[in-house]
């Protein structure tokens, strides 16, 4: 998912290990996994029955997307920085992921479907698919092929700079994870980012043997069969014969590029359109103050919100299209300043 | 005095009236309504208030209970007025649990079946339809699989898990041949169980309050307008049938005020719906309106709450309450046979047990170790229960001449039981003792608590006639052209379980007869 | 209780109402006290630093909105030190939540036992809801945010091997 991030590219490994370089690092990890978040939800809330595994999978992936979040902005408050969340929401569909990275992939706000699963493939991409052994294009000298290797050169950044950690502004509780107040607090965060995203050495669960780490969540649900180690054969995984049934979901289309034209929807679409859109701002300018200010009492409302969203969101992706093409999606819109 | 005109005015603003208003707006968002309640407002999901309620085990909304002497329990059996009801906007749904379970075909029929109290002119298969909408407007959490009672739809949500506790009792359960269930609770998705749930921080459960702030931030609802602070003091017509106005107070001016409407459709619960239709006396209604047959008020009717605690001599699970509501629950007493034979108990798990209070020991300056021993020592368990009420001609709710604190005239209940009531209860509590015993508990209490108005319906009971209801099928006052009840009060008979979820539904019933009478 | 806790400031007689202190503000020191007791609660249980931002938020709460804790604060952190002064560090902290002898209902009508009330018996409170009760086999705990019940994992303990034998019967 880091595959390029020119900025910080320009660097060369060698002088990657400044303080500087970090704060810039850390701020691109927390725009990229931001900017996931759209269109994993739409894919989540398409899907009908909310407890069908294929949710339930999804849903976690996505709450440690969050949680990967909230480690970059407590790591970047921690050294000195402050978090930017608010002016940097993509417009959807994106071309390519904020800071220019897979400059060619199309992030389209959809439905979950065989071609919203290849995205999200894409950007969750580990170095080795451990079942298939199907490996990214390799990265061009000096650039990261994988989210890992990404936070790799951020780990070795924190232990060479070895920067002063404080806990001023870091929100820690619930949802969060733990304080980045050691160096030992700083790599077992990066260590839980990568372990939750692509896998530990070879496997495709997380710490925990009933964690499966995103890329092979998404995986599953593509190939519609579960995963297995293979018997006697520690390091060996494939497909089972244990079938994941695909879920049945709200017949969406995909956001068309430039949103809806205000003009040809039904007055109630466009208040479900404008309420979503306030209340996603609302959202985004809450989680931006909960690191502004080290604010719980702002992440409530925050988490409050994106709940808010769902039943919005999901009183869209009921309605049909007056152009018979589906249903409509939410357009993810953030207003800032229009509100 | 100040003169305002309104298509509808509701008096009170609980689930009755907010569900109803809600349906009037879908059909038409410019409608005028008017929403009166004479209780204050109580800010909903503030963090402070939040904070104190966990910490000080204080709810914001406290003061907004009945206070001791401001009523009268004037009976032989002694009624409590403690925490049964809130006055205040967004009423009881503010502290409500949140238990939707629907009546069951019998308690339609009640008359039919056993010769005494009440048939309801509606019967099951009328309201559920409106059942399915009403779980799906409260977002009820249920389990599909049960089959308590026919369902035309799942529950919109997953049902909660049974607790660990639980699974002792389910097991005495099946023991006895009793079929455990899982409670269908109303939690919106965004519910955290974070146990404060009669103040929820996130407001994942619905109220009255949530509710109609909803369609107050709804900009398109241009015309409809919500009061606290008003207490309603009487209804006036302009002849017997036509109702003209309400009249109400403007407490926080002290002024009087008159809402005119075309329709008018008092929500404001089992108290005060007949205590207002009492109160309105006039040339055209001697006896107060609706009271031409002395029914308004009478036939109380409230759940009898049986308990039967156990106790065993260890706890080495430490095992302590974890959500704030309960799981476990059965229908297996709610039947026509229990029905026959005097009344249907309905079974729940208490939620709070078993509870060791740890903070409690750690104020006191408990070590460690000293925690820990009372933590495993020894553990309650507590298998609680309705019984379906009998609603009598004799038990009447009144107003008393003495203003309470926002208004409204003070209630006197004349309640009650016959002495062979204890018979019934006595055998009721030995079906649930054998529960307990069947754990391997030894019981350590067996009691019936102070009777109360948490339930409280029959009122203004529903009825074909005039001589048998107070209002109609559709929930009109008889004798009137506009004046509806829409309150626990129009029930004919209570049942064994709550009664929320059939006033929802009867709520939804009543705003698509006033949608079908407009057009 | 032998020994009266605290010195000359901790038992100056106060009434039980809350002390007076709204339109002031805590000082960073102060913070840092208060940070510190609310620790020392968790100490020898669990880790209070993982709720360091719900505990922030709690006093915060408390301050800002009327009728204002900030005087009680002040208060609790002046007995704090004056403890720590005469029994040394940790002891003095100890005595405060563990040998403190005072009665967990009685009316505070002396400073020290305005702290106890109003600052320590509430920080309890908070702890063991929000990080505390973990330490005893519970998921969840009134007051504790226990999550969605979307998730795979339960949010409490559940009758799990009932719940398999019911599903296998069913099939």
């Amino acid at each position: 998912m880091y595959a390029a991030i020119p900025e910080l590219l320009s660097y060369e490994p060698a002088s990657r290990c400044t303080l500087e370089w970090l704060k810039k690092a850390l701020q691109s990890a927390i725009t990229l996994e931001f900017a996931t978040l759209p269109p994993y939800l739409t894919a989540l809330w398409s899907i009908k029955d909310e407890m069908h595994p294929a949710a339930v999978s999804i849903r976690e992936a996505v709450q440690e997307e969050m949680q990967h979040m909230a480690f970059a902005c407590n790591m970047l408050t921690a050294i000195g920085g402050t978090p930017q969340i608010a002016g940097r929401v993509p417009q959807y569909p994106a071309k390519g992921l904020p800071g220019d990275v897979m400059p060619d992939l199309v992030v389209d706000i959809d439905g979950l479907s065989q071609a919203s699963l290849k995205t999200f493939l894409a950007i969750e991409q580990p170095e080795i698919d451990i079942i298939t052994g199907a490996k990214p294009a390799s990265a061009e000298p000096g650039k990261f092929a994988t989210i890992g290797e990404f936070y790799d050169a951020i780990a070795e950044a924190f232990k060479e700079t070895n920067p002063p950690l404080s806990l001023k502004g870091q929100v820690i509780g619930p949802r969060t994870g733990w304080a980045i107040d050691s160096m030992h607090a700083v790599l077992r965060a990066i260590d839980t980012i990568k372990e939750q995203g692509e896998g530990s050495s070879g496997t495709p669960v997380d710490y925990d043997p009933a964690d499966w780490c995103h890329y092979y969540r998404f995986a599953e649900v593509a190939e519609g069969r579960k995963i297995v180690q293979l018997p006697g054969e520690p390091k060996r995984w494939a497909y089972g014969s244990e079938k994941l049934p695909f879920p049945e979901v709200w017949p969406v289309a995909k956001l068309p590029k430039g949103g809806y034209d205000r003009d040809r929807v039904t007055g109630a679409v466009l208040h479900l359109m404008d309420r979503f859109d306030a209340t996603f701002t609302r959202m985004v300018d809450d989680i931006q103050a909960t690191w502004t200010g080290g604010d719980q009492a702002a992440l409530w409302r925050a988490i409050q919100e994106m709940f808010d969203l769902q039943e919005i969101g999901l009183a869209l992706m009921k309605t049909p299209r007056c152009d018979g093409k589906g249903n409509y999606v939410p357009r993810w819109r953030y207003l800032g300043a229009e509100l | 005095m100040k003169r305002r005109e309104f298509e509808v005015v509701f008096i009170g603003s609980g689930v009755a009236a907010s569900t109803v208003a809600k349906t009037i707006l879908e059909n038409n968002r410019l409608a005028s309504i008017l929403i009166l309640d004479a209780g204050p407002k109580v800010a909903a999901r503030d963090r402070r208030s939040w904070w104190d309620y966990l910490v000080l085990d204080r709810r914001p909304y406290d003061y907004c209970y009945d206070q001791k002497g401001e009523n009268k329990s004037a009976g032989k059996t002694e009624w409590s007025f403690d925490d049964g009801r809130v006055s205040m906007y967004g009423g009881s749904t503010v502290h409500w649990g949140g238990w939707c379970r629907r009546f069951k075909p019998e308690d339609f029929e009640v008359y039919s079946r056993t010769g005494t109290r009440a048939d309801w002119p509606i019967c099951y298969d009328t309201l559920e339809p409106y059942y399915c909408r009403a779980e799906e407007y409260l977002s009820v959490c249920g389990d599909d699989s049960e089959d308590w009672v026919k369902r035309s739809m799942p529950y919109p949500r997953p049902p909660f898990p049974w607790t660990a506790p639980d699974g002792e009792m389910i097991a005495a359960f099946e023991k006895l041949g009793i079929k455990p269930g899982k409670l269908p609770i109303a939690r919106y998705r965004k519910c955290m169980t974070t146990g404060t749930c009669k103040y929820c921080p996130f407001g994942a459960r619905f109220s009255g309050q949530i509710a109609l702030d909803e369609l107050l931030a709804d900009g398109r609802h241009t015309n409809l307008e919500v009061l606290h602070n008003t207490p309603a003091a009487r209804l006036k017509g302009s002849s017997k049938r036509r109702m003209e106005c309400v009249e109400y107070l403007d407490a926080r001016t002290g002024e009087r005020c008159e809402a005119y409407a075309t329709t008018i459709v008092a929500c404001a619960g089992s108290y005060e719906t007949p205590k207002l239709l009492q109160s309105s006396t006039s040339r055209f209604w001697e006896n107060g309106i609706g009271n031409d047959h002395d029914l308004v008020g009478r036939f109380i009717s409230s759940h009898p709450f049986l308990i039967v605690t156990g106790e065993r001599g260890d706890n080495a699970e430490e095992w302590f309450q974890e959500f704030d509501f309960p799981t476990l629950m059965s229908r297996t007493y709610d039947t026509p046979e229990l029905q026959a034979d005097g009344g249907k108990i309905f079974l729940f798990k208490d939620r709070t047990q078993p509870n060791v209070d740890i903070a409690a020991l750690m104020i006191q300056g408990k070590s460690r170790p000293e925690v820990d021993k009372p933590v495993r020592a020894k553990r309650t368990q507590e298998i609680q229960a309705f019984l379906d009420d009998r609603g009598r001609f004799e038990n009447r709710v009144s107003a008393l001449p003495a203003p309470n604190r926002f208004g409204l005239p003070q209630t006197q209940i004349d309640f009650t039981r016959p002495p062979e009531f204890q018979n019934l209860i006595a055998k009721r509590l030995d079906l649930m003792e054998k529960i307990i015993l069947a754990m391997d508990y030894k019981v350590t209490r067996k009691a019936v608590r102070t009777q109360s108005g948490h339930h409280m319906t029959s009122t203004c009971r529903m009825g074909k006639r005039p001589e048998d209801g107070v209002v109609d099928e559709n929930l009109r006052v008889h004798g009137t052209d506009n004046l509806f009840v829409c309150s626990n009060a129009v029930f004919p008979t209570g049942s064994a379980v709550n009664p929320t979820l059939t006033l929802t539904a009867m709520s939804m019933r009543l705003g698509d007869y006033l949608n079908a009478e407009v057009a | 209780m032998t020994e009266i806790l605290g010195g000359e400031y901790s038992n100056t007689k106060v009434s039980a109402g809350l002390l007076p202190g709204d339109i002031q503000q805590l000082t960073a020191y102060e913070m840092e006290m208060l940070w510190r007791l609310f620790q020392e609660i968790g100490r020898t249980r669990s880790d209070s630093l993982n709720i360091r931002s719900e505990w922030l938020e709690f006093v915060e709460a408390k301050t800002s909105v009327a009728p204002s804790y900030t005087g009680e604060y002040s208060n609790a952190v002046s007995c704090a030190a004056e403890l720590l002064r005469m029994y040394g560090d940790p002891e003095g902290y100890r005595r405060l939540l563990l040998d403190h002898g005072m009665a967990p209902d009685a009316s505070p009508l002396t400073r020290i036992a305005h702290c106890k009330t109003y600052v320590v018996n509430e920080f309890i409170r908070v702890q063991v809801a929000k990080e505390g009760f973990k330490s005893w086999k519970g998921s969840n705990y009134k007051g504790y945010i226990g999550g969605s019940l979307y998730n795979r994992k339960p949010r409490a303990r559940v009758a799990e091997p009932l719940i398999r034998i019911a599903e296998a019967e069913g099939e």
